[in-house]
């Protein structure tokens, strides 16, 4: 994934989740992230989706639980 | 009758699973064992007549902790887990809270100024000592429920252990719940409708399937999995599952009945879904956390041939629609929909003329409004107070959004009031697309609702959004979505 592309997912969880930049690492997960609901979680696969011209098989939005997964996931969409 | 004993009445036998999710399972032996443990132990050190508070998603500790609250003759006061942190600092100046009961992950948004509790140091159980619980009285209030509420300032819904059971025991009875049943719950405990999936599974033995999901198509694979024959959900629970995943071809083999309330759902997916769905019940349902949940429910068999409506009172419930001047409407007239039974609350928390404003001479003024059939079938056609006053006009948002939402694709609508300097309120639609792109055009759904709609219910603005805000209940968040309007409109008034 190409590194700009990796900045614009990280902005995209910023923007939705209102946290810095620097709190988004590949451990933060859905489980113990407060403001990460499921509410959030469709507005982010909405933005990716958008930004990126993709569609995200239902799978992979129920798989993407923490920030690590979701660039893992996104990878083979983005390659 | 303590509502705990209540709900353990009919156990079928200890070994038999009552808790399920990925973290493993709780028999209700398990289950029961846990809750008495911790109500003795509430009941030694605390006494009864304490508030407790509890905040947690949908997990075994919270379900241990609510019940042996209950059970120990104390007062569980539930809150959302995305309350603001000011609406939190309220409810603690305001409430006398003698310990809170808090999930790990929300731990930095309660005070210190209180004992606390997590799911790591619950207090460790005493040797079996028999505590005797009886003194704990019908009309004790069991929970208070803190309400969304449209006004933004949350009121505390005191619900005691009569309303309690007689509105587990409605429920029981119109859905035909058996010990056989097991839900799959996506909706919170902490709010009256994801709670009531909680008392009426307890209530008949039957099971719970705690469906945390990040993404609600998680929920079709636990219903699977589980072999669940229940699910609940509310309006945006059944959209976005029509509209993002592949509900409407899943087979569901094990489900015997959906549930829906907590807001009307647009007839295009009542239609949908039950078409989809012909052997299986679906249930619209109506009710407010002022009544403990349930009000009204539709029999499955009328849903096509009363089409949007909300049925009739549930056993035990007297369900009315009044004039102003107190009487029964006529077909076709407007009234106030009014409630009496059982389970009409208490009380607001600490607010004896909020209380008085809605419970007059023992029933619950709901201040929704609604219209009756020939057969007294009852249709909600809004809140009183969110109806729009336009051009000297009063009109029922629900109209409009029904309208715009039985168009091709439109997968979602709200209409709102907007203040304005001509017209009063200007009636503004907020929609969100079926399909990306969209499919359909602001002009074209302007022209749709031009040639159908009578001039002064015609919005003077369309909005598109991707995804609507949604309240902790999961209703779609008005009130959020008219700040961002002002706000917007604000700054182009500024930048212009």
């Amino acid at each position: 994934m190409a590194s700009f592309e990796e900045q614009t997912i990280k902005n995209i969880f910023c923007e939705v989740l209102c946290i810095p930049a620097e709190e988004i690492t590949d451990t933060l997960a859905y489980n113990s992230c407060v403001q990460w609901d499921s509410l959030k979680h469709l507005q982010i696969v909405a933005m990716i989706e958008e930004k990126f011209e993709i569609e995200i098989d239902m799978d992979d939005i129920i798989a993407m639980e923490n920030y690590g997964k979701v660039k893992e996931i996104l990878h083979k969409y983005l390659t | 009758m303590n509502f705990v004993d209540y709900l353990f009445e009919n156990v079928p036998n200890l070994y038999k699973e009552c808790i399920l999710s990925r973290d493993g399972t709780l028999t209700y032996g398990d289950l029961i064992e846990r809750v008495d443990a911790l109500a003795g132990d509430l009941a030694i050190k605390l006494g009864q007549g304490n508030e407790c508070l509890l905040l947690a998603e949908n997990t075994p500790f919270f379900i241990i902790v609510y019940l042996a609250v209950i059970k120990s003759g104390n007062t569980a006061l539930l809150v959302e887990t995305r309350i603001a942190d000011d609406q939190l600092a309220t409810i603690f100046r305001e409430c006398h809270i003698r310990c809170a009961f808090v999930q790990k992950k929300y731990l930095a948004k309660i005070p210190d100024t209180c004992t606390i509790f997590t799911e790591d140091n619950l207090p460790t159980p005493s040797p079996s000592k028999t505590i005797d619980f009886s003194s704990v009285k019908d009309d004790d209030v069991a929970v208070v429920i803190f309400t969304s509420g449209s006004t933004g300032t949350k009121k505390g819904v005191m619900l005691t252990h009569r309303n309690l059971c007689a509105n587990t025991g409605s429920i029981v009875q119109y859905l035909g719940l058996t010990k056989e049943d097991r839900i799959c719950a996506t909706l919170p405990f902490f709010y009256c409708y994801g709670a009531s999936l909680l008392h009426t599974h307890l209530r008949v033995g039957g099971s719970i399937v705690l469906s945390n999901n990040i993404f609600l198509a998680g929920a079709l694979r636990d219903i699977n999995t589980y072999a669940c024959t229940g699910f609940a959900g509310v309006p945006s629970t059944y959209q976005i599952l029509v509209n993002k995943t592949p509900f409407l071809k899943e087979p569901l083999p094990t489900l015997r009945l959906m549930q829906q309330a907590g807001g009307q759902l647009p007839n295009k997916y009542i239609r949908q879904i039950a078409e989809a769905f012909p052997e299986k019940h679906f249930f619209v349902m109506y009710g407010a956390t002022e009544a403990t949940a349930r009000l009204s429910y539709l029999p499955s068999g009328e849903i096509h041939t009363r089409l949007g409506s909300i049925g009739k009172g549930i056993p035990g419930v007297t369900l009315e629609v009044i004039d102003e001047k107190g009487n029964p409407v006529k077909p076709g007239e407007t009234g106030e929909i009014v409630a009496s039974g059982a389970n009409i609350m208490k009380g607001y928390y600490g607010d004896p003329e909020g209380t008085q404003s809605v419970i007059r001479n023992g029933k619950l003024f709901t201040g929704d409004l609604a219209t009756v059939d020939e057969d007294g079938y009852i249709f909600i056609i809004g809140r009183a107070k969110n109806i729009i006053k336009s051009g000297g006009y009063r009109i029922s948002h629900n109209e409009i959004e029904e309208f715009i939402c039985s168009l091709d694709g439109v997968a979602g609508c709200v209409v709102l009031g907007l203040p304005d300097e001509i017209m009063g309120e200007a009636i503004v639609a907020v929609i969100q697309p079926g399909n990306t792109p969209e499919t359909i055009s602001k002009e074209e759904i302007h022209q749709h609702c031009t040639k159908h709609l009578p001039s002064y219910k015609v919005p003077t603005a369309i909005h598109f959004v991707k995804e609507f805000p949604l309240n902790a209940s999961d209703k779609v968040d008005k009130q959020a979505i008219t700040a961002s309007l002002l706000s917007s409109k604000q700054k182009k008034e500024e930048g212009g």
